[in-house]
């Protein structure tokens, strides 16, 4: 199904490979996990896979790929999609359509398929995945899960022969996770061949056959799942748990203690013809604690913390600081919030700049350029100080976003997904320097959907009813 | 994100019409206010496609639409004022030649507002696509369509992370919306040529996709626009005839 022959593989540009001497066979109705440090060459392997490298991206490659029998080299990634089809991290950026129906039949119709026989095939798909109720809803006002469940059904659609997922577990949360893997296990009975990109790998215990295991673009360890169980070689690669415990159900609710410093009464929310988010709503934060936000998706724990941060305003209630009320306007003083998509928040010509620029004003060059050393160093990220920030990996912006919120040292710190797409080394880093401002003073809340991340850094958590 | 660029139109005349109706005015009424120049023919199509954009959207968001093209009007006169200082013999000014692009521009706006206000994005998408258009046509258009709420989200999120950390200064804040969206709408357009890569767009000649036919009030619509059109072509060549006035 997917077949690599000594593959070398190098980005325009690029002074080296991104990935070189890979050799793998990908049997029909097999699970291979490929999994390994931020910026390894996973992704890269998943592009080599449906074409778009070096079709699309240009660039310089060496080896064989041959995916569904077909040379990669001579097939263009159109071509080689009606037998391969790829799931991105964020499906939401391989829509086309914008409802439901429409995305499941959109390539089938651009691919010259007859009406009558698109029609039987999406709702084939969408009977496979459970997603008939969903058909007429428009696509962005769908859950995560959902949309993931969507974009695997338009690619079942077409009845591929081989899925190419790459970190598809990274926005959902472990209930949907858990049922993609599910979905996953049905898709190998039926025979279709799975290439698997992720750091996460709990979920996939059950689900891969074989793991590849790439550092540096290259292959650094082959074998079964089992091998991930080997402590020293998560360590030396940088990966997460391949067994991971739950700590929900343990976690204790955040008590409304007197210490808490930040806290919202009487809250009213509800958007513009929408259903109330919020009625009467209570919430009190505590400095030095990492609380975990946790609610179904669309509860409104991205709501709270625009609220809390005064990027909405409520229609009723209050938000205190230290005992004082604050207008919403006033709040980013006392809060911020690094939302998911990072890269909206980065603006200036390099990584330190960009942390000398969110530094308060007041401080002396001299202080100011060895404050944001001293974040860029707390984040790993020193060796990047004068990189672009747009120009760097997705885990990377997420990092710079947060360092650049808590060197504002604010009283509230509010993170939506710090650790989506990180691999276990840098997620590790994330939760210590979460703990880190907590120590600072600061009230911690983490919108996640990480139990890697909710064991290791969270004390409480607060649960939105559904 | 919002599924559409109005998700929910409100209910009207200009909302009821198909979304080809819509298109074919915003075509003719475009071909038609660069060929005519007659203030008169001009200013009958933009009396009339004005009162179109009001059925189809609020009065306050008409007046504001109107405030921008006046701004811009008026920084486009300015410019050329400032270019009348340096070469004196370059410019003439006149009421005539004033006139005739500010109608042509409301035409321009009014039938837009129209298109805009009073249809999803969803059926203006769902048309385009299964209208016998020619693949490079229709191709680059479904883009552009699929890319509106893309970047009206981008713009969105971008609006909160400058409230979160203001700008210091017009240039910070100058710096803190035009970085991050050059560098977002790249990413984005990336992303959307990258799906339509992968799902064969363009790939079979088109698509086999049936459209509902037109209602009689589309169709009636489009007979009374036809004759406005035909009306202002008469206006044009037998209505009076302007000359220039100094201003």
């Amino acid at each position: 199904m997917l077949h690599f022959s000594s593959v070398a593989y190098t980005y325009p540009h690029a002074p080296t490979p991104a990935v070189r001497d890979i050799t793998f066979s990908l049997r029909p109705g097999e699970a291979l996990l490929c999994t390994g440090r931020s910026g390894c060459g996973k992704s890269t392997l998943a592009r080599l896979a449906n074409g778009l490298a070096p079709h699309y991206l240009g660039g310089g490659m060496e080896g064989e790929v041959r995916t569904v029998g077909q040379n990669t080299r001579q097939s263009a990634p159109a071509q080689l999609a009606r037998e391969a089809g790829t799931l991105f991290q964020d499906p939401e950026s391989q829509f086309f359509a914008l409802n439901v129906e429409d995305e499941l039949g959109v390539a089938l119709r651009w691919r010259g398929w007859e009406d009558a026989a698109v029609r039987e095939a999406v709702s084939e798909s969408a009977a496979l995945l459970g997603i008939e109720d969903l058909l007429e809803r428009p696509i962005f006002g769908l859950s995560e899960g959902q949309k993931q469940k969507t974009a695997l059904a338009a690619l079942l659609a077409a009845q591929p022969k081989l899925l190419v997922l790459d970190e598809p577990s990274a926005n959902l949360d472990p209930e949907s996770t858990a049922e993609l893997a599910r979905i996953l296990l049905r898709l190998k009975e039926k025979g279709i061949s799975l290439f698997i990109a992720d750091h996460r790998l709990g979920w996939l215990s059950a689900v891969a056959d074989r793991v590849l295991v790439l550092d540096a673009g290259r292959i650094a360890a082959e074998g079964p799942f089992a091998l991930l169980r080997d402590a020293e070689l998560r360590r030396r690669h940088g990966l997460r748990a391949p067994e991971v415990h739950d700590p929900r159900p343990v976690l204790p609710e955040a008590g409304e203690g007197d210490e808490a410093f930040f806290c919202c009464h009487e809250l009213n929310f509800a958007y513009p013809k929408g259903k109330n988010i919020f009625t009467q709503a209570h919430f009190a934060f505590a400095p030095g604690r990492v609380t975990a936000l946790l609610g179904e998706n669309g509860v409104g724990k991205t709501t709270l913390a625009r609220l809390l941060t005064g990027l909405e305003r409520p229609q009723g209630g209050r938000v205190l600081a230290g005992g004082r009320v604050v207008k919403p306007r006033r709040l980013p003083r006392h809060a911020q919030v690094v939302l998911q998509n990072a890269g909206h928040q980065l603006r200036m010509h390099s990584a330190r700049a960009e942390l000398e620029d969110a530094l308060p004003e007041g401080l002396a060059p001299g202080e100011r350029r060895r404050d944001a050393l001293a974040h860029l160093e707390r984040y790993a990220l020193q060796g990047l100080a004068e990189r672009h920030p747009q120009s760097l990996s997705g885990g990377e912006k997420q990092r710079l976003a947060v360092a650049c919120a808590t060197v504002r040292k604010p009283r509230m710190l509010i993170l939506d997904e710090p650790t989506s797409g990180l691999d276990g080394e840098n997620m590790r880093r994330m939760a210590d320097s979460m703990q880190q401002a907590a120590r600072d003073g600061a009230c911690l809340l983490v919108i996640t959907h990480d139990l890697e991340l909710m064991e290791l850094a969270c004390a409480d958590k607060i649960t939105l009813p559904s | 994100m919002r599924a559409s660029l109005f998700t929910s139109p409100k209910d009207s005349f200009a909302a009821s019409l198909d979304a080809r109706v819509k298109l074919s005015m915003c075509f003719g009424g475009s071909v038609a206010s660069i060929i005519l120049s007659s203030p008169l023919s001009l200013g009958l199509l933009a009396l009339s496609s004005a009162a179109l954009a009001l059925n189809a959207s609020r009065l306050a968001t008409v007046l504001k639409v109107y405030l921008l093209a006046s701004l811009m009007m008026l920084s486009a006169l300015g410019c050329s004022a400032l270019i009348g200082l340096a070469v004196p013999g370059l410019m003439r000014w006149d009421a005539l030649s004033l006139c005739a692009p500010f109608l042509r521009m409301l035409i321009s706006i009014n039938l837009l507002l129209v298109l805009a206000m009073s249809t999803p994005v969803q059926a203006l998408f769902k048309r385009l696509q299964a209208m016998r258009l020619p693949a490079w046509l229709r191709i680059p258009i479904s883009v552009a369509i699929r890319f509106v709420p893309v970047f009206l989200e981008d713009c969105a999120q971008i609006r909160d992370a400058v409230r979160l950390r203001p700008g210091k200064g017009l240039r910070g804040l100058w710096r803190g919306f035009a970085v991050p969206l050059i560098f977002r709408v790249l990413y984005s357009a990336d992303d959307l040529a990258v799906a339509a890569e992968l799902k064969g767009m363009g790939q079979a000649e088109r698509t086999r996709e049936k459209l509902p036919g037109l209602s009689r009030r589309d169709f009636t619509t489009l007979a009374l626009a036809a004759c406005l059109l035909a009306a202002a072509i008469i206006l044009q060549s037998q209505g009076p005839q302007f000359r220039p006035t100094s201003m």
